[in-house]
């Protein structure tokens, strides 16, 4: 039932993004190449230029946005608007509901960052930029003496944050649904709340690093820091995860509020 | 299926929706979930499909609380839009195909068919009749053992209203328990077999059709009339 819950979160997701992400990729694309009139010597096409790497950047940020928008939008008119007496009547589990939208979700967040990428590398031409890149990386690892897991570490964070990202905003729709009028407001507020407890949480860990000796640590063994401090991350990007999951699941299984 | 409803509750801050109900529905029979606007008909229809939670007591479906079993076993038509309206009539039919091992499609094909439904066509194109019609024929296409529609006849006009009457007696699976909900009596009196009338949240009376007009000498809606003005 899992897989059938996916195939329509991908159908309907599909048919809303594809149509703006093909617009979107069409302007990138555009002003990605009318970057490359920087190297020209006439003042209205540097200024051009200049103008089209602003906009890159802001089609970029638009293209993260829209997407991240869609998919929070879907979740909520799925479940707490009139179509969740729909959804919520479908012969499944409400933790394969959420998982559903929130695997849909996060793959469709790697879109975004897959073209931020490839924009990226796009810049990287020449060989031996890349050569350079290799080695300073393998220089670096040398230097650093830092495993390998923390690399993996660094890129499984960067896949999780926006999985993170959504589940905190699932969360606080589904505190937003107990309230018997006004849902969306109160869900703002849920958010805020729990942006609020998240950067208290983040103060109370660095505060305990600061208590350890952090800084001076950092002066005498400053990647065994960058290690350490990748791995607390980590963790609690997971720990964060694993409790919205579990709050989410809870209210939608036993705390419906249809009204 | 057997639905069993003990010492049902459901408060909404101070004010009780529903308030002791204590019910057991048997299978084969097509009841009449009778009362005014905002007696509780639609609040425990929710109940009954697990959309909201009761404040106290309990339901039991086959011996089960509503879950994925229930929903897997009832068809249910709510009493306001709640199909996705960027969907087109084809797409809302393979998606009730897709997660409902009972739906019958030909069935559906037909209805759709009969009821002149443009299948290719988004629903958000379709008049708020047609909406309700491809509602009602996804509802009913389905061989549940359970049918749980809640005024399926509330906003639409006489003619309609038969035509709507038809197309649920016609089509229900005859082993099934047909609750409908409606304050319109007078237009589903005669296809009852029991009639449960539901005032301010309580129960104050269940039994069939043809032991109250016995009983009384009158018809359901007249009945129903004269009791709600003493209530």
């Amino acid at each position: 039932m899992v897989l059938k819950l996916i195939k329509h979160e991908f159908k309907y997701l599909g048919r809303y993004l594809l149509l703006i992400w093909a617009g979107m990729i069409l302007m990138i694309v555009s002003q990605r190449l009318l970057t490359e009139l920087r190297e020209s010597q006439n003042t209205i096409w540097q200024l051009v230029s200049g103008t089209a790497f602003g906009l890159l950047f802001f089609t970029l940020a638009a293209m993260f946005l829209v997407t991240f928008g869609a998919i929070v939008m879907r979740f909520y008119q799925n479940m707490f608007s009139g179509e969740g007496y729909l959804t919520f009547t479908l012969p499944v589990k409400a933790s394969q509901i959420v998982f559903s939208k929130l695997f849909t979700g996060a793959v469709f967040m790697l879109v975004p960052l897959l073209i931020a990428g490839l924009v990226l590398v796009s810049y990287i031409r020449a060989p031996e930029t890349w050569y350079l890149l290799y080695s300073g990386f393998i220089e670096f690892m040398a230097e650093s003496d830092l495993p390998i897991y923390v690399l993996v570490i660094w890129g499984l964070s960067i896949v999780l944050a926006p999985v993170l990202q959504l589940l905190e905003f699932y969360t606080a729709m589904s505190l937003g649904q107990l309230a018997n009028r006004n849902k969306i407001i109160f869900s703002i507020i849920a958010y805020i709340g729990i942006y609020v407890a998240k950067q208290f949480l983040g103060v109370i860990i660095w505060l305990s690093l600061l208590m350890g000796n952090y800084v001076e640590k950092i002066e005498m063994y400053p990647f065994q820091v960058v290690k350490y401090a990748s791995i607390i991350g980590f963790v609690t990007t997971i720990s964060l995860i694993v409790i919205n999951w579990l709050i989410v699941n809870y209210l939608c299984k036993n705390k419906l509020n249809l009204e | 299926m057997k639905i069993e409803i003990m010492n049902l509750s459901k408060k909404y801050g101070s004010l009780y929706a529903l308030q002791n109900v204590n019910l057991t529905l048997g299978q084969g029979r097509i009841v009449g979930l009778l009362g005014p606007n905002g007696s509780g008909k639609t609040t425990l229809i929710k109940l009954l499909n697990g959309l909201i939670q009761p404040t106290q007591g309990q339901i039991l479906m086959d011996g089960q609380k509503p879950g994925v079993y229930s929903k897997s076993k009832i068809s249910y038509l709510p009493d306001k839009t709640y199909l996705n309206s960027q969907m087109t009539v084809e797409q809302l039919v393979d998606l009730f195909g897709d997660f409902y091992a009972d739906f019958n499609f030909s069935k559906a094909d037909d209805l759709l068919k009969r009821l002149n439904i443009p299948v290719q066509q988004k629903l958000k194109t379709l008049s708020k009749g047609t909406q309700e019609k491809v509602q009602l024929a996804l509802v009913m296409s389905r061989e549940a053992e359970a049918y749980i529609l809640d005024e399926p006849i509330g906003g639409v006009d006489p003619v309609g209203r038969d035509y709507i009457l038809q197309t649920i007696i016609s089509q229900y699976n005859r082993n099934a328990t047909v609750i409908i909900s409606t304050h319109l009596i007078s237009d589903v009196e005669n296809v009852l077999d029991d009639v449960i009338m539901i005032k301010n949240g309580g129960i104050f009376l269940y039994d069939s059709v043809e032991n109250i007009r016995e009983r009384e000498g009158k018809s359901i809606d007249e009945m129903f009339k004269e009791v709600m003005r003493w209530y």
